[in-house]
Formats: structure tokens, sequence, C-alpha cells
């Protein structure tokens, strides 16, 4: 589905910002892109869909090479930017001209999305606010089923009810021959909604299942920070951790902790992931496929 | 060509003619209009002013009409993950720029001159006819190559930055030649002349097909330029 192999780019030829990374996402899932600010989450969003050219390295996009930016890629890829433009004219005469670019475009469920997000329809698009046209861009991407969905923080603008039609709509729309990668700074509004975290910083794009990050840290309160705590913060008098896997844990996996650890302890949470103490858990527990 | 370069000069075409294009193109028409009929009164020669302002209307225009989805990012976007091939992309435009706009441009002198003469019998157009607004489209066209090429590798300010890159080309070359003569002796340009027409490079571009070809030279040329900047260009 997705192969990055050895990539590196820069806007100026001085300064790389992404440095030779590697990682491959499989088809079927939903990738949350986590990140600090400018260490290229948009830029790797950009590249991916062959807006940009690398310096160095490779990206094969559903068996094409992105920087060729060929039909079959672009037809099967559909990029939701940060910022929305669009053309002034009808949304229904938007729809009439660009869905045939689209083969797997299916005009019902983009009727369908249309509805949950409560777009007026027909209107004309320059009509439409920020947030209704980030919707609008939304609907049409998941309407066009395309292999490879890439969304560079989609949630920005949209109302809440919104958001939760967002994540409903990704989840109930996915099927095995689909990915999607959601770039965003909020990692609460993709809790429940992927199953893989893409961590990145700038040497580095760690893409690891959320059932093998399950197996192998919990988040715990605790009264007294533990020593084995990979990372803490206090909340209410307790301290909220991330701490090697527990068994007696039920606590879900927060997204936010996870990155704050991975951002600020990287050492000591790769160190972790990859510790023989994860690997027999991850052996006694049920099988899954790691995507890392 | 695929069918999506069909869907994609419609799309194009269906851009063109919004409700506030046409009221803006109605403006235009009667700001036409308007001129050609007190500058008919005042001078009875509608041509001498309204050809130039064809020209300028019709090179503005098409700097704004040339590659518009590039001059931001956004757009830009927009444009280069629309998925039909980029020679689809870049001939549409082509047709567009080339065929198009010049069609846009000229309607409403022609209309404007249609509308005079029902109004005025009397003024006659000497210069605005036809054959001389064809000829003043020559101009737009002759630009044309270098315009579209200028509008990817600048993207804003197309003609400005097009032509002054020209201009300073030029200043260059003159200076570079300037320099040359006073490196080596002065030359009998007289004698030179007589010598010089034998030789076959004279020869080639003195005979009469290498006009047409040098200018379809220079056609192909910042076409084919124009067609690669748009494979290399990138959306940052």
């Amino acid at each position: 589905m997705l192969q990055i192999s050895q990539l590196s780019f820069g806007y100026h030829s001085q300064s790389a910002i992404i440095q030779n990374i590697n990682t491959h996402l499989p088809s079927g899932c939903i990738a949350g892109l986590m990140g600090a600010n400018g260490v290229g989450k948009s830029t790797l969003l950009k590249l991916i869909a062959g807006l940009l050219k690398p310096i160095s390295g490779a990206i094969r996009a559903n068996r094409h090479d992105s920087a060729k930016r060929s039909v079959g890629l672009l037809a099967t890829l559909y990029f939701v930017p940060e910022k929305t433009w669009l053309p002034d004219f009808r949304a229904d005469s938007f729809v009439k001209l660009y869905a045939p670019l689209y083969p797997r475009f299916d005009h019902s469920l983009f009727a369908q999305c249309r509805e949950r997000f409560e777009l007026p329809y027909p209107q004309n698009l320059q009509d439409y606010s920020y947030g209704q046209q980030k919707k609008f861009l939304i609907a049409f991407g998941i309407a066009s089923r395309p292999r490879l969905f890439l969304l560079d923080e989609p949630t920005n603008g949209l109302d809440i009810p919104a958001k939760e039609q967002f994540r409903q709509l990704l989840l109930e729309t996915a099927d095995d021959q689909q990915s999607a990668i959601i770039s965003t700074h909020q990692a609460h509004d993709l809790q429940g909604v992927i199953d893989t975290a893409m961590l990145m910083d700038r040497m580095q794009l760690l893409t690891v299942s959320l059932e093998k990050l399950q197996r192998s840290f919990s988040v715990e309160k605790f009264a007294v920070k533990p020593d084995n705590a990979l990372y803490a913060a206090e909340h209410f008098n307790q301290w909220l951790c991330l701490v090697p896997f527990l068994a007696s844990s039920q606590r879900e996996l927060d997204l936010e902790l996870l990155f704050k650890t991975f951002h600020l302890q990287k050492r000591d949470f790769l160190q972790h992931l990859n510790s023989e103490e994860c690997r027999l858990t991850a052996q006694t527990s049920a099988g899954g496929n790691d995507a890392s | 060509m695929q069918a999506s370069f069909r869907v994609f000069q419609l799309l194009r075409i269906r851009n063109q003619i919004s409700a506030k294009w046409l009221r803006g193109y109605g403006l235009y028409f009667a700001l036409i209009l308007f001129i050609a009929y007190h500058w008919a009164n005042f001078t009875n020669n509608i041509g001498s002013l309204l050809i130039p302002i064809l020209v300028l209307t019709s090179l503005f225009c098409g700097e704004r009409q040339f590659f518009p989805q590039v001059k931001n990012t956004m757009n830009s976007i927009h444009f280069l993950t629309m998925p039909s091939q980029q020679s689809e992309k870049w001939l549409a435009e082509l047709i567009h720029t080339f065929f198009i706009i010049p069609i846009i441009a000229i309607t409403p002198f022609l209309a404007a001159v249609f509308v005079l003469k029902l109004l005025h019998s009397s003024t006659g157009s000497l210069y605005l006819n036809p054959k001389t607004i064809f000829s003043a489209m020559k101009i737009y066209w002759l630009t044309h190559p270098l315009l579209f090429f200028g509008a990817i590798y600048f993207r804003n300010s197309v003609i400005i930055k097009t032509f002054g890159s020209v201009a300073l080309l030029a200043i260059a070359s003159a200076l570079i030649a300037s320099g040359l003569t006073n490196i080596f002796p002065p030359i009998d340009y007289n004698t030179i002349a007589v010598f010089h027409t034998d030789l076959p490079i004279v020869k080639i571009i003195s005979h009469p097909v290498s006009r047409p070809l040098l200018t379809l030279g220079y056609f192909v040329f910042f076409w084919v330029m124009s067609y690669l900047s748009l494979l290399e260009l990138e959306s940052k």
C-alpha cells in the first residue's frame, strides 16, 4: 500500500527537514500521524501525494511512484489539505465534473456523508464556511473510496458533532483495500479511530500497530511516581504514567501520553518497544499483525 | 487522450462561464463600447485606440489565465492531485489560452464595432476590422509561448517577470557584445558583410524557409519547456 524508502526532503538544499526515513503501511489500516510542530507531517503527506519531490529516496503508494504523479496514483489517492480551496461553482457541478475522474466514486455514499455532515446542497462552494468546505472535501474524499486517503488536520474547523460524524464515517466506510493517514495535533480526535500510530520526528517515522503498543505499554494512575515510568504527568494529585505493560491494567492507551513519551523520552520508548520483555508479552498475547 | 481530458476541458470552460464572469464580461464589453463611441466621435478613428487596448487586454487576461491553478498553494494542490495525465492538463491549458482566450478577447471588440455601425453608419472602421484585429492578436500569439512558460516558472507577476528577464538577458548580451568589441580590434563591417554573404550560415539564415522554421522552433522550445516545468512543479 505505502512503502517509504530512505526518504529525505528539504525545502532548501542545506536544511533537510526529513532525513532518511523508512516505513511501510499495509492495506486496511487507519493510521494517526503524530509529530511535533515542524517535523514535517504535512510535508510527508504532500510527498506521498506527489506534490513535492524528494531529495533522495522513494515513495511507492498504491504500487506507483509518487513523484511521477501518474493517473494510476492520483485516481486511487485523495488528499484533504489543512487549508482548503474550492473552485467558484456549485457543489453539484463539482461532483458532476470531478467524480468521473475517480473510478470507485460512490454517489450514494456521497449523499449519505453530506447528510451526516448536514451540508446544504446544492450550493455554491464559495458560499460554504471554512468548516463546511472541509466537510465537503472530506465527504467527497470518502465517497471517492481511495485506496490511500490522506488527511491533514481534518478536524480543524469542524464543529463537535461533525468531528464525531467524521470518526464514525471513517470507521464505517473503511475496508481492507483502503488505508488512511490522518495527521493531527489533537491526538484525542483520533482515539478509537486509528489502529496504527505513525510517530514522527526528523530522523524517524515509526509505524506501529496500536495492538503492539497495547501489548508493550500501559497507562495507569499512581499515587507515587513509579521508577519504571517511561513518562509521567501530574494529574489531580496523582501521576498519570506510561509504564511497561501491566496485565492488570484495564485503561485504554492514551495517544497523547504515548506521543509525549515518544517525543520527550524517545530512547527509552524505543528501547522498551524493542526489548525482550515486549517480545515475550507479544508471544503470550493473542496473535496480530504489526505494521512496524 | 483519455476521457478525463474531456471532463477536464469541460471543467475549464464551465469554470469560465460562471455568472460572475459573465457579469464582468458584460461590463468589459460596455466599457469598450463607451470608449469606442466617444473616441470615434472625437477622432473618427476608433482603431487607433482600440487595437492597443485589445493587445493589452489579451496580454493581461492571458497572464491571469495562464495556469491560474499554480498561483497559490491551495489551488495548486487541487490542480496537481486531479487524476488526469500531466500532458492532458498542459494541453487543456494550451488550448484554453491559445484559442479560447483570444476568442473571448476579440468578441466584445467585434460586437462593439457592430453596435457602433448600427448607431453611426458613417463611422467607418478604417482600422478596426477582422484583418487588423487578427494582426493585433498576432502580438498575443507571438508572446504566448514565452508567457506560457513564464506562468509556470514564475507563477505570479508573470508579465513583469518574464519580459523583465528577457530585457535583462538582452542587456547582458549587449554588454557582452560591447565588451567583446573592446577586446577585439574594430571590424570593418563593409568588408565583412561582403565577405560573409558566401558563408553557409548566412545562406541558411537568409533562406526564405528559415524564418518560419525559427518561429516554429521558438514556439516548440518554450512550449516544451513549459511542459517540462509542469512535470517538475511542486506545491510548496
